[in-house]
């Protein structure tokens, strides 16, 4: 097999601080390379080498065995290397055409070419078999078909080379798949791809091999039908390999439950939703993207206004309007996305930390910032948050650090009930670690956690008993006992099941 | 110590530019640095500078306020016609300050719980309070004959003019609310990131409601001392001022966008500002051409700031 | 290390500026830097000249200005207060600080100077007024001031009752249009025309304010003639309202019938004039203002006596003798 790409010895520096040191990656014409890495080992950094976006400090790039220079995203374009981020650069309020051209449109004299644009548009989605109307508003397809999008605009430029860096977050089942079969028609039309997942799954299903990177090296280039979850997290982690299951449950069924949701509705999103937790109780929320899970635990938050329903801690009705009514009552959120809701980025880390607890750690009336920096200490050793320093902007640290410093926020004996929406996205493995066990601890103390999660496995692992959530409802509630993640998509497909019965029905 | 050096060094960094400035100037003048001119320069400074203590609080905040400047002018004009009907200084003082909280609880429930961008808020809003008081006066100039008044506009306490005692007070004030007060640490965190602070339990429309509150009393307060120095209160009063507090607090090396920030950076460029406008009068430049001395300065330091960010987010 | 890059940015920027503007002279609004001070070396004595505002009137009250210090060899300084009495009592501040030996000002505001009057008479310089009226005497003198150099706006406001009479000997319903409420020409010439029309025929109907701008001028006239009311001559205190009056009433064919009067004697004044669009006008030298005030300083700062208050009169100007005249402003 030819070798379409060879980089060798790459090296990458931020101000005498190395990122990456003497990678070696290369990539046969055709395959299907997954590219795997915790959070700061360097992948990233590596893909935005190979695009253009940062230069190497040291080491060549040589694509079918000739030296290339990498300098801009242009020049990668025009070496046929191609990326679809993980946030993608659509713009939702002009049409899929115009977004498929952004930056290159045809021109007849000083006009642009509308039809010459069309027909290059249609030949393109031809071929690919993609369908997508070029006339519609990007903004207003799912994210899915924002994605196609992308991809067909990076096939029209001619890449060979194909990255993709997490491009099934924000999909749903159905569009995976898709997905999925897109890339195997690239692959078979000759494209050599390289795609970058946490999702083991996903990893075992597509790719012919595996490149494992751990802190700025590569950790080797595997065969993927040669690996195993466990191997892969010994690679990644460096360390060995344990097997997780929920251990030890803290829950208390004898007294009261510690906090009791009836009827919760809003609008649409939420409907009619009704649980119990039980002090030390951890309940965790399944179900597919979209389900309403965040919405669910954004109503009880009062980060969303309900239309309808009680929510009742230690058996009294409490009045929840606003987050702030909320924590009054002793519950905590924990919010799914940490950039733009957990924290504020600018801000100083011990700053972020005490924003929840500012009044209590006050004296005299006045603020009081060795207290502050206190609490803070205390939580960088409980959850142990890797810093340099409690004074530096939260902005620095990684994604796995950052959402410790969201869940020390937390650390007060007034929280009754914790919600935790999806603390683990985008995070790596041993932050995960560190996550689950501040979560038992929270129980432990016997306080209700609840705990969201599109993982289903870590959803088994860690919670007393799951409720499974499409729609908006809760479609059913099983005890964490003996069942696994089959177990669960089962219940929510014969959920969906039941509905297409149900609609064909009406429809006879 | 180590985190205190860092800290230290870049705040000084605007201090030392400043002094450079000061040094500069008086090469070319030598009137600048006796003591009558920055006597005469700290006096002139205060009624911006009162307002700028205030507009402090505004963007850290993450807001603008274009009204100040005739609240400034309609405070003073209030205050010439209370006390011109004899009414003791000290209520006149209160029932301006009062005026001012009104008028920042309007600006402020527009701006939170209605939800319009503070911009186009105070732009009404300063329409409106021009128009009223235009209203009230006819037009006309009010004279004010009032001790009070003329203490607090033409003595000095221990050599030193006491508009300059209430500058320094009205910035003592603002400091004293950031760095102590958790609602000025709420302000912060509004200013950076106001759903997350919402989330965290701030209630950001108090937060919001307040900022604008003091930041209109202080701008009403200095319409006071500004009638006091020139012993009229007219229509056109205190017109322009809200350009050049945004300037000097943008100037001191607050961000535009929000987050931080604190009033001694303020002070900072409140007597850049201030040193730019002496020298064009020491060295006999036209007034016009501070015009675009000022709108040239604000796009250097406001662009500085931001190519910078946008280097570093791209790289 | 960035916030010092910025600065520096900063004042390179500023030092550009005022650097190279420093270098084009003294800095006056355009018109010729004097070489007085260096040529006729004859007295040396600096004054600073305050202008209330940039309007054509004081360009050319300057070039008068200009003239007398070249005459006279003394050095002139310049700044403009941009219609803020706050600013102009800085520029006082400032004048006193660089040691100036007299000061010469247009007030922004009338009473919003007298803080400044009483600076000056603190820090021991000399203050002369001029064009402007300070205080609230209808002399425009109050004590503190070398001179008020100008013209007696009351006197002035006679002046055009006596014009009204004129062109309305049997009387008729006037209706005046006046400049910025609270300023002193508007008062006084206000109060001068009333007291000069005492015992005629003539009768004050409606009085508004066009705050000295034609545009403002003519729409309240539009306005009237919707009205209907009965009016036989518009007042303006000054030509450039008047003139705007009189286009509104050509236009609307109403010109034969109604008379418009103005004062000031401006470029575009009496040109309406010639062209018929107004039927009085006053003259007034704003150069020659300019000149004599800069005289008045030097007479006082050589000790000759002067008297507190050196009057310019207007004069009038009709359709007959107003080639005489060329506007200046």
């Amino acid at each position: 097999m030819d070798k379409i790409l060879n980089m060798n010895k790459i090296s990458k520096s931020f101000s005498g601080v190395t990122v990456l040191e003497d990678v070696d990656f290369t990539l046969s014409k055709g395959e299907i390379r997954a590219l795997l890495g915790a959070n700061g080992a360097g992948k990233s950094t590596l893909m935005k080498i190979l695009c253009g976006v940062l230069k190497k400090t040291s080491g060549t790039i040589m694509m079918n065995d000739r030296e290339i220079d990498i300098s801009n995203p242009q020049q990668a374009r025009e070496q046929g290397i191609g990326i679809v981020h993980q946030e993608l650069s659509i713009i939702p309020t002009l049409t899929v055409l115009d977004n498929f051209f952004l930056g290159r449109e045809l021109k007849k004299g000083q006009m642009l070419d509308q039809s010459g644009m069309r027909e290059i548009f249609i030949q393109n989605s031809q071929e690919f078999n993609f369908d997508i109307n070029p006339d519609v508003k990007a903004g207003s397809l799912p994210v899915a078909k924002q994605q196609m999008i992308e991809i067909m605009k990076i096939l029209s430029q001619d890449a060979q080379i194909i990255i993709m860096d997490e491009p099934t977050t924000s999909l749903t089942r159905d569009e995976k798949k898709n997905l999925f079969d897109i890339i195997l028609r690239l692959r078979d039309k000759g494209k050599t791809i390289v795609y970058i997942s946490h999702i083991l799954e996903e990893i075992f299903l597509l790719s012919n091999s595996t490149t494992i990177m751990r802190n700025g090296h590569v950790v080797g280039t595997f065969p993927t039908a040669e690996l195993s979850e466990k191997s892969i997290s010994e690679y990644m982690s460096g360390s060995e390999y344990v097997e997780k299951k929920k251990a030890k449950s803290f829950r208390d069924t004898s007294g009261e439950p510690i906090m009791e949701v009836r009827n919760l509705t809003r609008g649409k999103s939420v409907q009619d939703v009704s649980f119990r937790v039980c002090p030390g109780e951890i309940v965790g929320f399944a179900g597919l993207v979209g389900a309403g899970r965040s919405e669910i635990v954004r109503a009880i938050y009062g980060a969303d206004k309900k239309t309808k329903g009680t929510v009742m801690i230690g058996g009294k009705v409490v009045k929840i309007g606003s987050p702030k009514d909320a924590i009054k009552n002793g519950i905590g959120f924990i919010p799914e996305d940490r950039k733009r809701e957990g924290l504020i980025l600018k801000q100083e880390i011990f700053k972020n930390a005490s924003l929840v607890q500012l009044k209590k750690l006050r004296s005299y009336h006045l603020l009081n910032e060795a207290r502050e920096k206190q609490f803070t200490k205390e939580a960088v050793e409980n959850l142990s948050i890797k810093i340099s320093s409690i004074h530096d902007p939260v902005q620095k640290l990684s994604g796995g650090n950052q959402q410790k410093v969201v869940v020390s926020k937390w650390f007060s004996d007034e929280f009754q009930v914790l919600i935790l929406d999806e603390p683990t996205k985008g995070i790596d493995i041993g932050a995960k670690e560190d996550i689950f066990k501040a979560a038992e601890e929270f129980a432990k103390l016997g306080k209700g956690v609840i705990f969201i999660s599109s993982d289903i496995d870590e959803v088994l692992r860690i919670a007393d008993k799951v409720l499974v959530i499409r729609d908006g409802k809760v479609i059913k509630e099983i005890e964490n006992k003996d069942i696994t993640q089959k177990d669960i998509m089962n219940v929510i497909l014969q959920y969906s099941d039941q509905e297409e019965t149900n609609e064909e029905d009406e429809e006879v | 110590m180590k985190k205190m050096k860092k800290f230290n060094f870049r705040d000084y960094g605007v201090i030392i530019g400043f002094i450079i400035l000061c040094i500069v100037i008086s090469i070319a003048s030598p009137t600048f640095l006796t003591t009558r001119n920055i006597l005469n320069l700290l006096r002139q400074s205060a009624v911006v500078g009162i307002i700028s203590a205030g507009m402090t609080l505004i963007i850290i905040s993450g807001n603008f306020d274009i009204s100040v400047g005739y609240i400034c002018g309609c405070a003073g004009a209030i205050a010439a016609i209370l006390l011109n009907k004899g009414i003791p200084f000290g209520i006149v003082v209160l029932a301006v300050l009062g005026v001012g909280a009104v008028i920042g609880i309007v600006s402020g429930v527009s701006v939170s719980v209605i939800g319009i961008p503070s911009m186009i808020a105070t732009l009404a809003m300063g329409q409106i309070i021009n128009g009223v008081l235009l209203l009230v006066t006819g037009g006309y100039p009010i004279s004010i004959n009032n001790d009070t008044m003329s203490f607090v506009g033409k003595m000095s306490i221990l050599g030193i003019p006491v508009p300059i005692y209430l500058f320094l007070l009205a910035i003592i004030l603002v400091n004293f609310i950031l760095k102590r007060l958790v609602t000025g640490r709420h302000i912060y965190a509004v200013g950076g990131n106001d759903e997350a602070s919402r989330l965290s339990g701030v209630s950001i429309n108090k937060v919001k409601i307040i900022v604008f509150v003091i930041s209109s009393m202080l701008a009403a307060f200095s319409g006071i001392v500004l009638t006091a120095r020139v012993g009229t209160a007219t229509a056109t009063a205190g017109v322009g001022y809200e350009l050049d507090a945004i300037a000097a607090v943008v100037i001191g090396g607050t961000n535009v966008a929000g987050g931080e920030g604190n009033a001694w950076k303020t002070i900072i460029g409140v007597l850049f500002m201030s040193v730019i406008a002496n020298s064009f009068n020491l060295l006999e430049v036209h007034v016009y051409f501070q015009y675009i001395l000022k709108g040239l300065i604000i796009l250097v330091a406001v662009g500085f700031d931001s190519f910078n960010r946008i280097k570093v987010e791209r790289n | 290390m960035k916030n010092v890059k910025r600065l520096a940015a900063m004042l390179a920027t500023f030092i550009l500026l005022v650097g190279s503007l420093v270098g084009c002279g003294t800095g006056d609004s355009g018109a010729e830097a004097p070489d007085g001070g260096e040529k006729a070396g004859d007295s040396g004595y600096k004054i600073a000249v305050l202008i209330p505002g940039s309007v054509a009137y004081f360009t050319a009250t300057q070039k008068g200005a200009n003239r007398a210090a070249e005459e006279l060899g003394v050095k002139l300084s310049y700044a403009d207060a941009n219609w803020d009495a706050a600013k102009q009592l800085s520029q006082i501040e400032d004048a006193i600080s660089k040691g100036v030996d007299m000061i010469a000002v247009c007030a922004a505001d009338a009473e919003g100077i007298l803080p400044g009057i009483e600076a000056a008479n603190k820090a021991g310089i000399p203050i002369l007024a001029f064009t402007n009226a300070v205080g609230t005497d209808e002399t425009g003198t109050i004590d503190g001031l070398v001179s008020y150099v100008g013209q007696s706006e009351q006197e002035t406001g006679m002046l055009c009752a006596e014009m009204a009479k004129d062109l309305l000997p049997d009387g008729g319903n006037v209706v005046c249009i006046e400049g910025k409420p609270g300023t002193f020409p508007q008062i006084y010439r206000g109060k001068g025309f009333k007291e000069g029309i005492k015992g005629s025929n003539l009768e004050i109907v409606y009085t508004q304010t066009a705050n000295w701008d034609k545009e403002e001028a003519m729409s309240i006239t539009e306005d009237l003639i919707q009205k209907g009311t009965e009016i036989d001559m518009f007042f303006c205190q000054d030509d450039g309202m008047a003139n705007g009056v009189g286009q509104v009433l050509e236009e609307a064919g109403l010109r034969g019938k109604i008379k418009v009067i103005g004062l000031g004697g401006s470029i575009q004044g009496l040109q309406a004039l010639k062209d018929g669009v107004i039927d009085g006008n006053t003259f007034l030298s704003a150069e020659e203002e300019g000149f004599t005030a800069i005289e008045t300083c030097v007479k006082y700062l050589k000790g000759e006596k002067v008297e507190n208050l050196t009057l310019l009169k207007q004069v009038e100007v009709t359709a007959e003798n107003v080639d005489k005249f060329k506007g200046e402003w």
